[in-house]
Formats: C-alpha cells, structure tokens, sequence
C-alpha cells in the first residue's frame, strides 16, 4: 500500500505532508509530557523489529502464496497510539530511503495513510472498545481482526482518493474503489488474523507488555466512546454496501463510454448521449490535446538529447574504485 | 578521599513478577577497592550491580553512597559517581556512531561541546578505540564493542565502575586487553564474572553469591582454593 | 524467504560502504533541497508530456557520474518499487483510447502515453531519491534533515531504528535457521509457527529495549535526554549547486512549454 512519487500531484503530497507534519509534531509534544528513560528505546527497538518481522513471511492457508506483517496494530497495542504513530512514521521514512517502499513527495501520504491510521484512528476507536479494559483472548483477537481490516480499508480508500486527485490514472473513482477495498479487507483479514495471534503469544509470555494492561486505571487518558466507534463503522459499512452496486453497474458504464467515445470520432453524426457529452467535456478539460506531430519530434529530440548525455556522462565518470576491504575485522 | 564507599544495608529486592533476586544483603566497599562477585548463572550478581548503580531500587533496605542515601532524589549524585557496563553491549550501544555513543554521557551532564570532545578522545585513547570513533556500533566486532562500551562509562569520569560479566565472549587477545586496561583503572570497581583467573588477577577481594544472598566475602585466592565453598555456590 | 532477508542486508551493507566523489562531499543539506525540488518539478509535469519528462532524467544522469555510483543498482532499485504504479497505470490504456499520433502503423492512445509517463515518472523519482542515500549516507542524511528542521527526537528515534534494525534481522536469521533446520519444506512458515518465532522475537525486543532504556537512564538520567548531532560546514561549494541545480532544473521543467 506504499505510494511511490509516480503517483502524487505536488499539491495531494504537500498538503498530506503538512497534515502529517502535524501529526508527528503533536506525537512529539505528548510523547515529552509523558517521558520515561524507556520511551525512546521502546520505540527504536519496535521500530526495528517491524522491519525484522516483516522479513518472515508466513503462508496463507488454502491459497498458494505468502504474507507478512505490516504492524500498525500491533505496535500500537504494544506501545499506545502515539509512540506507536511515532514509531511507524520512522519505519515508513527508512522504508522509503533505504527500500524505495514509497516515494519521498509521498512519504506525507503513506504516514497518513498507515502510520496515522491504524494507530490514532483505529487503534483508540476500535480496537481498544473492541478489547475491552481486561482484554480477555477472545475481545482481543476479535479486536486486532476488525481492526486491521479497518484500517486496510480505510488506508486503500484514502490511497485511491490521493491517487485520483493527483489525476495519474484514468480509472474512475468508483471502479478504483471498487478494486481496492475487497482487495485489502481480505489482507486486512489475513493481517488480524496474524496480529491477533502474536498478541496471544506475548498476552500468555508477558501480558504486562500490551499497554492496556500495562496503564494505570487513573492515568488513563480518555475513556473508550463506543458510541463513534459504532458510527464509524457503520458508515463504512454503509459506504461499501453501497459502493459494490455502484461499481457492478459502473464497470459496464466505463466500458460503454469509451465505446462511445471512439465511435463518436468515427460517427461525428450519431447523437451523443447526455453522459458520453458529459465525459468529453471532462475529457477535454483535463487532457491536452497537441499536434501529435508536433509532440513526437519533441520525444525523439528529447531521447536523443538524453542519450548523447548518457554517453558523456559515461565517458566523464571515472573507473568504479575497488571495494577496500574494512579494517579491524 | 574515602568518601566514595558504597554501603548496601540489608537491601532486598524482589522481581515485579514475585521472583525474589535478592535478600538481605549486606556489604561495603571502600574507595579504591576492587571486588570480584562470583556465583553461578541467576545468583542475584547482575541484579545486585543494577541496585548499585540505582537503576533499580530496593524493595527493602537501604543503599548509600558516600554515606548518603540513595533515593529518588540523590539520583545525579549516582550518575555522577556510578558507571555500569552491561554484560551485553549491544545494549549500551544504542547511538548511531562510536562517538555518538561516547558523546551521550558528558552531552547529558551539560558539559560544552570542547569538554565532550575532549573526553571522548580521552576514553576512546584509554581504551585503544579512537580509531573507530566514525563507525556505527553495528559494524564492531565482540572485542571492539566492549571497549566502546567501557568507553562509553568511563566519559562520565565515574569513581565506582561496575562491571557485568566484562570477559564474556572475548578472545584471549581483547580479554588480556581488557585486563591490563581494567589495572589501570584507579576506580573503585565491582566485577561480576564466571573468569576466575581474572578475578585472582585483578581483585584482591571477592564476594561469592548464592540465590541472592552472600555467601562468603573474603580475600580471593582464599576463596578460590575453597572448594567446599565454591561447590555449595554452583560453581 | 530467507533471501528477502538476505537482500535486505545486503542492501543495507551496500547503503553502508564509504565511497568519495564530488557529490558526496556536498553538505546533505544541499542535496536534499535540490532532490525536492527536482521532485516538485517533475511531479507537476502532466503525465502525456513525454518529452519534458525524458528530459528530466538529465538530473539524475548528472547525478550518476557526479557520484560515481552504481547505475545498475539504482535502476534495479528503481525498476523494484514500480509493481504497484504499474498496476494502477495499467488501466489508461484500456480506459483512454483517445488517439495522439500514428508511429509506423501503430496508433498511440494517450492511456498509453501517460501509462509510460507514469513508469517514467516512477523510475526517475525513485533514482533521485537513491542518489540521495548513496551519496549521503543514512547517518548523515538525518542529521542534515535534522538541521533543516526536523525535531531532534524524531531523528533520534529514525536512527536508533536504523542502528538496531541489522541487529534484530540477524537474530530472525538465526531464529529462521533453527526452525528450517527441524522442518522438511523450505518457504514461508505455517501461520502457527510464525506466530510463535515473531512472538518470541517480539518478546526479545522489549526486553532488549528495556536494557537500552536502563543504559540510557545510566548515562542520562530520568529526564528528556539530550541528543547534540555533529555540526555540519556549510561551504560555498554547496551554495552554488544549489543555485546551479535550481537553475537547470527549472529550465529543464519548462523548456517543452517554450518550444
């Protein structure tokens, strides 16, 4: 669900990345108010193993293939939504600098998109009512499988909206969704389902590491309002129940208009419908339409141009120095 | 100055899980000292170096430094004067760079940026490691990140040093080193450790620890020909 | 899987290994600034405008001999993380077939234009952002970012994940090893196992951590620690690649538009 630089608009990643800027600068003021020596290293150390445990993949049952874990619940089951937040936001930032999982421009989006989703919106909404106080295995294996599901949905709607404002497909919004959101309730499924069971492994090992078991009863910061988690559940639930309709009626829609596009320039005569009328009008206003011929030679110019480059940027370039081998060892 | 004596006073402490590491202990150590604590795997030795240095406070008893109390609030006056290395240190390693990692002690007393750096060539020279000042932890053999680690104590200028299993996992070259450094030493210094030759070398006392209490303290080479003793304490 | 690990530690060595040309000896700052707005400049650039986006990749080109770095195993990088571009792009064709010219018989839509637009776009932003890391280094790259505004615990805590994370993949190699050792099939790990294996690496963790948190109590006390990162020179050098790169950028982001 990493999004790369390819698939954002200067303006989706600069006001995702202020959103996002905020979020971590809130993250930082509360995580200094509630400081303890062991703060720092639990998240360093976490983050770490996020990306250990993502190197284990274990096989889905009854299909052939492989996942593996993404963690944004269980960290922030382990850690509270904030440290949590905090922590995926500087796994996501080496995902992207040393895996290229997810662009730079994009790295505002997939915070936002992962870090601040699972951990400040599912986390506190739904997994900790879900859970409940005493955290029984039951509550909390139900609790980590809505929530991961949750969070996959509301994570892969929020990409499909930032990749549609950012105008780079042409897949309309509906159909998009319509993709996207079965897709990643069935990882979501398969991810709560594996979440749920390492948090019982460490709930029987050492329950004192889950943080709600772990929080003072008079600490506690605010209390669990199952009132919105229900609503938020609700409406998505609503959304997709209303969505799959729309999508088995918009696909043939997508198709036929098309269709009809292309049997317009052929039939300039035949009658446009209100709807493919509507569509050109989109069309027109959003595509440029050059002189094919005009843009052509402008592409071969340019790969002619970047190609002499090439070759000069080969020859400038000194030979590759030999790897000296470390010292010490 | 013997005003750096570490008293433990019939001190307990008890695991948060039930499990009882150390009981009724009673000790002092006397500026300039150097003590072995020998005892088998789960003794109490490391917890016992945890309460020293304050990272853990007594479920009963009392301990004092220089006479004064430890508590909550005489806890500068503990890192002040108290260096603990770990028995594993990967775990006392945890900035990005050797230097880093050095830095951290004398950046968190408050000194100037010239006195840190000045310390930290200082301890980095002591213990022949300056030459890896640049590089991330990550990349140090076994022998090199002990150095670094006792580096990383000894920039703080402590008076007591305590050490956790310090010889563990060295080959003979960096544990002959890490010998001839700790001689030098002019600390006060406590070492947990399963190295009898170490201890008969460096430590003229010893304390022998059995299931958290003491059970002998007396001159080590009196120790370490007992063998009566030596067998009741699992070793 | 053994290999996704394996990958993963040899890129990160690879990340890791000191290298000298003129691009790295540039004050990260410096390139991190131009990288951005290499990236805002090559974003805005509509997808069908094939020629201003070929023309971009003369940055990273420049930045390729400049630091005299691996082009393979930055466009392997690259070409690594266009799966998911791809799949989205993969509908323009199919769903715009308006046509923009005809090359040899063959009509072109603009579904596919933009689509190569798209995995052009992918390749260049990802190699810009590679260059960044290899000639900069990650230590020094979070510093710089931390001088340029970000907060010292976040960059902190950015570096401590770094400095741990080859440490904990060794031990989930040594905890692999040991479960394939006692089992006949080789590839991903039952769900039961694999739970158990991350369990107990996930319980190894916090346990670690508490003792990083002890050692950092030790030498920090019960407050905020400080963290003071190493200064770094800023010298003229970086001022003019900076205004140099801004220049040719901007040039090269709208010279289609003058023609």
């Amino acid at each position: 669900m990493h999004m790369s630089d390819a698939l954002v608009s200067p303006a989706v990643a600069v006001t995702a990345g202020a959103v996002a800027v905020a979020l971590v600068a809130t993250a930082a003021v509360r995580l200094k108010r509630e400081y303890t020596p062991h703060t720092l290293p639990m998240m360093g150390v976490l983050g770490a193993f996020v990306f250990a445990a993502q190197m284990l993949n274990f096989a889905i049952p009854g299909t052939g293939s492989s996942g593996h874990l993404v963690g944004g619940v269980l960290l922030a089951a382990m850690l509270g939504p904030w440290a949590a937040f905090l922590t995926l936001t500087a796994v996501l930032t080496l995902q992207c600098l040393l895996f290229a999982d997810g662009g730079l421009m994009a790295l505002g989006c997939n915070i936002l998109n992962m870090a601040a989703v699972s951990c400040l919106v599912v986390y506190p909404l739904l997994f900790r009512p879900v859970a409940g106080p005493a955290m029984s295995f039951g509550r909390m294996s139900l609790a980590a499988v809505v929530s991961c599901v949750m969070a996959l949905l509301l994570g892969s709607a929020a990409v499909t909206l930032e990749t549609e404002m950012s105008g780079v497909t042409a897949l309309p919004t509906p159909t998009f969704l319509g993709f996207m959101l079965p897709i990643h309730m069935v990882i979501g499924l398969v991810e709560g389902v594996a979440t749920a069971l390492v948090l019982g492994v460490v709930r029987r090992a050492e329950p004192a590491m889950l943080e709600t078991l772990s929080r003072d009863v008079e600490t506690t910061a605010r209390p669990a309002r199952p009132v919105m988690t229900l609503a938020v559940v609700a409406v998505v639930a609503v959304a997709c129940a209303a969505w799959i309709p729309t999508v088995a009626s918009e696909w043939p829609d997508g198709l036929e208009w098309s269709l009809l596009r292309t049997a317009e320039t052929e039939n300039p005569s035949a009658e446009p419908s209100a709807m493919s009328a509507a569509a050109a009008s989109v069309v027109s206003a959003t595509a440029l339409l050059p002189d094919y011929k005009g843009a052509l030679a402008g592409v071969i110019g340019a790969l002619i141009l970047v190609t002499v480059a090439f070759v000069v940027a080969w020859a400038v370039r000194s030979p590759w120095p030999r790897r000296r081998k470390r010292d010490g060892r | 100055m013997s005003h750096h004596f570490l008293n433990f006073s019939q001190v307990s402490y008890s695991y948060p899980d039930g499990m009882s590491a150390v009981r009724q202990l009673s000790l002092h150590i006397t500026h300039g000292e150097r003590v072995a604590l020998l005892g088998a795997n789960g003794a109490g030795k490391t917890t016992l170096l945890l309460l020293a240095a304050g990272l853990l406070r007594p479920t009963s008893g009392s301990i004092s430094l220089g006479g004064v109390p430890i508590t909550q609030h005489t806890m500068h006056l503990v890192r002040q004067n108290v260096g603990i290395v770990f028995q594993n240190p990967d775990n006392q390693l945890f900035m990005p760079t050797v230097r880093d990692d050095v830095a951290f002690g004398p950046v968190n007393m408050g000194l100037s940026d010239e006195e840190v750096a000045r310390r930290v060539e200082c301890a980095l020279r002591r213990v022949a490691s300056l030459h890896l000042a640049d590089r991330s932890p990550d990349t140090l053999s076994a022998g090199q990140k002990h150095a670094v680690a006792i580096a990383t104590t000894l920039a703080t200028s402590p008076n007591i040093l305590l050490m956790d299993e310090p010889s563990a996992g060295l080959d003979p070259r960096a544990r002959r080193r890490l010998i001839e450094l700790v001689r030098c030493f002019d600390h006060t210094c406590i070492i947990a450790t399963h190295d009898m030759e170490m201890a008969r070398e460096l430590c003229p006392r010893a304390i022998v620890m059995c299931e958290g209490s003491a059970l002998c303290d007396a001159p080590t080479d009196a120790v370490l020909s007992d063998s009566a003793l030596l067998d009741r304490a699992g070793l | 899987m053994g290999d996704k690990l394996l990958g993963a530690l040899r890129r990160l060595s690879l990340i890791e290994t000191p290298q000298h040309s003129p691009l790295h000896s540039l004050d990260g700052r410096a390139k991190i600034a131009v990288t951005l707005l290499y990236l805002v400049a090559l974003l805005s650039l509509p997808l069908d405008s094939l020629a201003g986006i070929i023309l971009m990749s003369l940055v990273p080109i420049a930045g390729w001999a400049v630091g005299r770095l691996r082009g393979r195993t930055i466009l392997r990088w690259a070409l690594l993380s266009l799966p998911f571009t791809v799949a989205v792009g993969a509908f323009n064709p199919l769903l715009d077939r308006e046509p923009v010219a005809e090359v040899a018989g063959v009509t072109l839509t603009h579904g596919w234009i933009t689509l190569c637009g798209l995995i052009l776009r992918g390749v260049l932003s990802v190699s810009v952002v590679v260059e960044l890391v290899l000639s900069t280094g990650v230590y020094r790259l979070c510093v710089d970012a931390g001088r340029l505004g970000v907060p010292a615990v976040v960059v902190a805590l950015v570096l401590m994940v770094y400095r741990y994370m080859r440490l904990l993949m060794g031990e989930v190699l040594t905890l692999r090893m040991a479960v394939d050792a006692r089992r006949q099939r080789r590839g991903a790990l039952p769900m039961r196992v694999w739970a158990r294996v991350v369990g107990v690496l996930l319980i190894g963790s916090v346990r670690r951590a508490r003792w990083v948190g002890m050692a950092l109590e030790a030498r920090a006390g019960g407050g905020v620690p400080r963290f003071r990162l190493p200064a770094t020179k800023w010298r003229t050098t970086d001022t003019l690649f900076v205004v140099f790169s801004a220049v040719v950028i901007t040039l090269l982001r709208f010279v289609d538009c003058c023609l």
